[in-house]
């Protein structure tokens, strides 16, 4: 690193902008303030925050960029400024940058899959294979297409509903199957305030009651769905894989 | 006024729209009519709009606040071209009935009003979209945005072009002051004379422009701006001071 990294990561349902800086190759004063401004490209969203002053020291920070339309188009300005005479000086700045994204996050393959099914009855359903949850849309009268048309409205009005019965799936699956997928989902649905209680143990140990037991998923599994339909942006978060027929997992 | 089922046009339907701005036939309201409810090149996205004719730009973007607002159906969607160009053809009757002027050609002006494209130098001259993301930038006091939201829709002016075209201006204590230098809370409209020189917003930009790479304006209060203007702007500082000072009696 010369002067400055900055990075783009996702962790659970987050998008975390990690800065890390050495200044220390410049001689600014003790009291000058390092601050970062974050635009989104080819926008009016802007935020600026505070990262720290010459005598506190630090040189790294971490910035939850998740309410931002895209976090993955990012512009960046580091500013130092001083200061003096009532005026906030500019001393340091660095304009214009462009933070790492993960790579290919713009083709990258979403972890939630959707498939179309001929012969599915209702307009949709969530069904599990080989270990892993599929959003299975009806291709009856053309829904799949229309749907997949309009899924910018669709899709976040069913996802909550999608993502309370995962949920259910994830708290009940004691196979592991696919412990790859299992594992993404556990720290997504934890994210969104699931109960890790509920996923690493045996339901057993929790309560001996069976419909105790049940209570505590329902409830949790609504928790979440009501905390996923809450964050709006998280909608834009989670990657979509459109197959073109059930059984084409690996398009 | 009609309440109207909200569609976005398809990127055909966008190109369609395009051509009949630039081509400006003599029966242009009809034809954008006709195109508004091609289901070809448009589809469906259930949000519905109430079609009222905005007295400003502020007006403007609180109607289309109420669907594409944090609380709003299309707020996932507030960044798609297509969905703001079909917006903009069903508001065009409204819009260019109520310019008073009489040269149909000079209502309908440039292409940038109507169609958006992505370019960030123009896309602030889009008449529908423009007043709804100056009010989004300033959504927790718009009033502090009145220097972009005070004029009428199909004729924005001089001030929105050098406020709105500039992201760093357009947001924040400079866009208040701004507000304060130029708009008169009490007769709520635009102080007159305000284009020409000296201090005119014109100069206003470059300034700005000139000190960015000296003074995090950004970081400081609407208070400590007006001090920081020069002499030339001395007409309008008397007048936000009393702005200021009337604001706080009245408070």
């Amino acid at each position: 690193m010369d002067v400055l990294d900055a990075h783009v990561g996702i962790e659970g349902s987050r998008s975390i902008l990690f800065l890390e800086w050495n200044l220390s190759g410049f001689k600014f004063d003790a009291e000058a303030e390092i601050w970062i401004e974050i635009r989104r490209a080819g926008s009016y969203e802007y935020r600026r925050e505070f990262l720290t002053n010459f005598k506190r020291g630090n040189t790294e920070a971490s910035i939850d960029v998740s309410n931002m339309t895209d976090p993955m188009n990012l512009r960046l300005r580091l500013k130092v400024i001083l200061d003096k005479h009532g005026k906030r000086l500019l001393v340091g700045n660095l304009d214009n940058f462009v933070p790492r994204v993960p790579k290919d996050s713009n083709k990258q393959k979403g972890f939630l899959k959707i498939i179309k099914d001929d012969s599915l009855e209702v307009p949709w359903c969530v069904r599990v294979s080989m270990g892993e949850p599929f959003l299975v849309i009806s291709g009856k009268k053309n829904n799949y297409a229309v749907l997949k048309e309009q899924s910018p409205v669709f899709i976040p009005s069913i996802l909550p509903e999608v993502v309370r019965q995962i949920h259910v799936w994830a708290v009940n699956d004691r196979e592991r199957e696919n412990p790859e997928v299992f594992n993404k989902w556990k720290n997504f649905l934890i994210a969104l305030g699931g109960d890790e209680k509920l996923f690493d143990s045996d339901l057993n140990e929790i309560d001996d009651s069976e419909s105790n037991s049940d209570n505590l998923v329902f409830e949790n599994s609504r928790e979440c769905a009501a905390e996923f339909a809450r964050r709006n942006s998280i909608i834009d978060q989670v990657d979509f894989l459109y197959l073109d027929s059930q059984g084409d997992l690996n398009a | 006024m009609p309440n109207i089922i909200v569609r976005s046009f398809t990127p055909s339907g966008s190109a369609a729209f395009k051509s009949l701005i630039l081509a400006k036939p003599h029966n242009i309201v009809s034809e954008i009519k006709k195109i508004i409810k091609d289901n070809s090149i448009t589809t469906e996205t259930g949000a519905v709009l109430e079609l009222r004719t905005p007295k400003n730009r502020l007006e403007m973007a609180k109607i289309l606040w109420e669907i594409f607002g944090t609380e709003g159906l299309l707020y996932p969607r507030r960044r798609d071209f297509d969905l703001w160009n079909w917006v903009s053809a069903a508001y065009f009757e409204t819009l260019i009935s109520s310019d008073i002027r009489l040269d149909l050609k000079r209502k309908i002006g440039g292409a940038d009003r109507w169609v958006l494209s992505g370019d960030v130098l123009r896309d602030h001259r889009h008449l529908v979209s423009g007043p709804y993301f100056a009010y989004e930038a300033n959504s927790s006091d718009p009033k502090k945005a009145m220097c972009q939201l005070a004029t009428p829709v199909t004729q924005p002016g001089e001030l929105v072009e050098r406020i709105s075209g500039k992201r760093n201006l357009a947001s924040g204590p400079v866009c208040h002051l701004a507000t304060l230098l130029y708009y008169d809370s009490e007769k709520k409209s635009l102080r007159a004379g305000l284009t020409t020189p000296p201090g005119n917003p014109k100069k206003f930009s470059y300034y700005f422009t000139q000190i960015d790479r000296t003074i995090d304006y950004e970081g400081m209060k609407v208070t400590e701006l007006i001090d920081l203007l020069p002499q030339n702007f001395s007409k309008w500082t008397k007048l936000a001071k009393q702005e200021l000072s009337e604001k706080k009696t009245r408070d």
